[in-house]
């Protein structure tokens, strides 16, 4: 396993692979132009074995099984990380960018004094050959290209970005072996799980979202009359929201609230961050109202109003209330 | 005990900043409203409300930008902070978190912290890479996305959750010396008093040239990302805008 110039790092929880992994064999393909040869997976758990075999028959890729001999905390996840890079000496380690991924990995990257880019959404080839990254910068309002310096280099891959095929052709190789870890600094409590979030949300035919855009809290009474114009309606809100406590936790729509899919999305006064864009961007019609006509949200939606949301709705209802004109 | 609390100036909004004339960059000219990263006053609150319920507790700021950045130190002195640091970079160039952590880390070992807090990422960048990496650098232990922190003097450890997807916590106990990344929700940002302000106004702000770190990464090149949908924009004045959405409404059968 000494031609391998790819390293996959995949996530497990309680010693399964996590959906994000396959994000990253994604990406790995993207960069390698689909061929599997220089890619390595490393599947680092107490007992990652049987997850390693699954990887391996799922993706065609060789495996690494990394067995860790303590309990794993974000530390012992970097010290085994960087025992892995240290054997391979790839030119490119694929981590998440997920919570568990921007935790270890940026460490990683001083660890072994590598460029570190992250929430990378695109893979491009320039002009020269070089493989460029694509991220999200100021809210989605831009991408950047970033080039990597370093040899080797952190790549962290935005879940969702990339288009995941399923494999049917032959299984990887899988080795195994053990890391001895030394003492970690952190001591796990335990885990809670997750918050509930809104069934509600889930079941919506339609989902009226309000996010920052909106001004202030007293005008969510505005965003719920228009929601209950449409029935088997929902009404879901961005991060920034929740966080300010305007809506309770189980309105949040993206990454660290619910995922949802509703007919139609209609999205008030949200910019479309990337975390947001996540959780609704399986919807099956999305309108965007917002007052910025440069706002992000509008790349991701199909029909897209550039209006000040308050003073909309307001039109809207007294356009229904007086028979529709 | 010593707090470090790492701050950063974002624009107050994106909607002023366009692609620069060269592409490999943002311009930032026309941007004239500056503030505080929104994940950054998390942060500097959470060690505000450490220094209130302990006693002998001081809180210092760091910031690393151009000269207006020092805008942001002020607030922080407003809000309640006792020392601002100010490390000069460029204007209108695109900064390697490695190089950045590199000398936040560098000018952070000056001082004696017990605890080092930053926002879990900035508004502008995005990056989540910074504070992770000036841990790594101070070879010191780091806790990513906290979004609960209890000191315990005595013991001289933290009880830290840190968040996951799916609102997924983690219970931690992490020995001080140590850095943790605040989570936006953790608690309620104060504004700044006009106390603090005037009192503040002829205080000090150590500014540092930020020089000597090698970057790891370069911006190629900057681009409107591309419409992942069809992206109809409607045309036409508020009538014709609500007349639209009612139309598609009416089309898709979900007005009741």
């Amino acid at each position: 396993m000494n031609d391998k110039t790819l390293l996959i790092m995949a996530e497990l929880e309680d010693n399964n692979l996590k959906p994000v992994t396959f994000d990253l064999v994604a990406a790995a393909l993207k960069m390698t132009g689909g061929a599997t040869r220089s890619i390595l997976m490393a599947v680092t758990g107490t007992s990652p074995d049987a997850a390693a075999s699954e990887a391996a028959s799922r993706t065609g890729i060789d495996v690494l099984a990394v067995t860790v001999t303590a309990s794993i905390t974000s530390d012992i996840r970097k010290q085994a990380a960087a025992f892995v890079a240290g054997e391979f000496a790839p030119s490119y380690i694929l981590c998440p960018h997920s919570a568990e991924g921007t935790d270890y990995a940026p460490a990683l990257a001083v660890r072994l004094n590598a460029a570190c880019i992250s929430a990378v959404s695109g893979v491009v080839i320039d002009v020269d050959g070089n493989l460029l990254f694509s991220r999200s910068i100021c809210g989605g309002q831009f991408n950047a290209l970033i080039k990597p310096a370093t040899s080797p280099a952190v790549i962290m891959i935005q879940p969702g970005a990339f288009q995941v095929q399923a494999y049917e052709g032959t299984a990887g190789a899988v080795e195994t072996t053990t890391f001895e870890a030394g003492p970690g600094a952190l001591r796990m409590n335990g885990v809670e799980k997750s918050r509930e979030t809104s069934s509600e949300l889930d079941k919506a035919k339609v989902i009226v979202s309000a996010g920052r855009g909106i001004g202030e809290p007293g005008n969510l009474d505005a965003i719920r009359r228009f929601a209950a114009l449409f029935p088997g309606s929902a009404v879901g809100g961005s991060r920034p929201l929740i966080d300010m406590g305007w809506l309770e936790y189980r309105h949040q729509v993206g990454i660290t609230g619910a995922t949802v899919s509703p007919s139609v999305y209609i999205a008030c006064g949200i910019s479309g961050s990337t975390q947001h864009i996540a959780g609704m961007n399986g919807s099956g019609y999305v309108i965007a109202i917002n007052s910025d006509p440069n706002a992000a949200i509008f790349n991701y939606s199909d029909l897209c109003i550039v209006d000040d949301i308050m003073g909309f709705i307001e039109a809207f209802e007294d356009f229904i209330k007086n028979g529709e004109g | 005990m010593n707090i470090l609390v790492l701050i950063k100036q974002v624009p107050q909004t994106e909607a002023a900043t366009d692609i620069s004339p060269s592409g490999d960059f943002i311009e930032r000219s026309t941007v004239t409203l500056y503030k505080m990263n929104r994940f950054d006053e998390y942060a500097l609150e959470e060690a505000l409300r450490i220094k209130e319920s302990h006693s002998g507790v001081h809180v210092d700021v760091m910031t690393l930008g151009p000269d207006r950045a020092k805008e942001v130190i002020r607030r922080a002195y407003g809000m309640g902070a006792d020392n601002g640091f100010h490390i000069l970079a460029a204007d209108n160039e695109y900064l390697d978190p490695s190089a950045v952590a590199e000398l936040l880390a560098r000018e952070a070992a000056k001082g004696s912290y017990d605890l080092i807090f930053c926002g879990v990422m900035s508004e502008d960048m995005m990056q989540s890479q910074t504070g992770q990496m000036t841990a790594e650098n101070l070879g010191l232990p780091c806790v990513s996305s906290a979004v609960s922190v209890s000191v315990d003097e005595g013991a001289k450890s933290l009880r830290v959750k840190r968040e996951l997807e799916g609102g997924v916590r983690h219970d931690i106990t992490v020995s001080m010396p140590c850095l943790l990344t605040i989570q936006a929700g953790i608690n309620t940002p104060r504004y700044p008093s006009l106390s603090k302000v005037l009192r503040a106004a002829d205080k000090e702000v150590l500014t540092v040239d930020g020089q000597g770190a090698s970057p790891r990464q370069v911006c190629s090149a900057i681009r409107h990302p591309e419409k992942q949908r069809a992206g109809v924009v409607v045309e036409g004045g508020r009538t014709e805008k609500v007349r639209e959405l009612y139309r598609v409404l009416r089309q898709k059968n979900i007005l009741g």
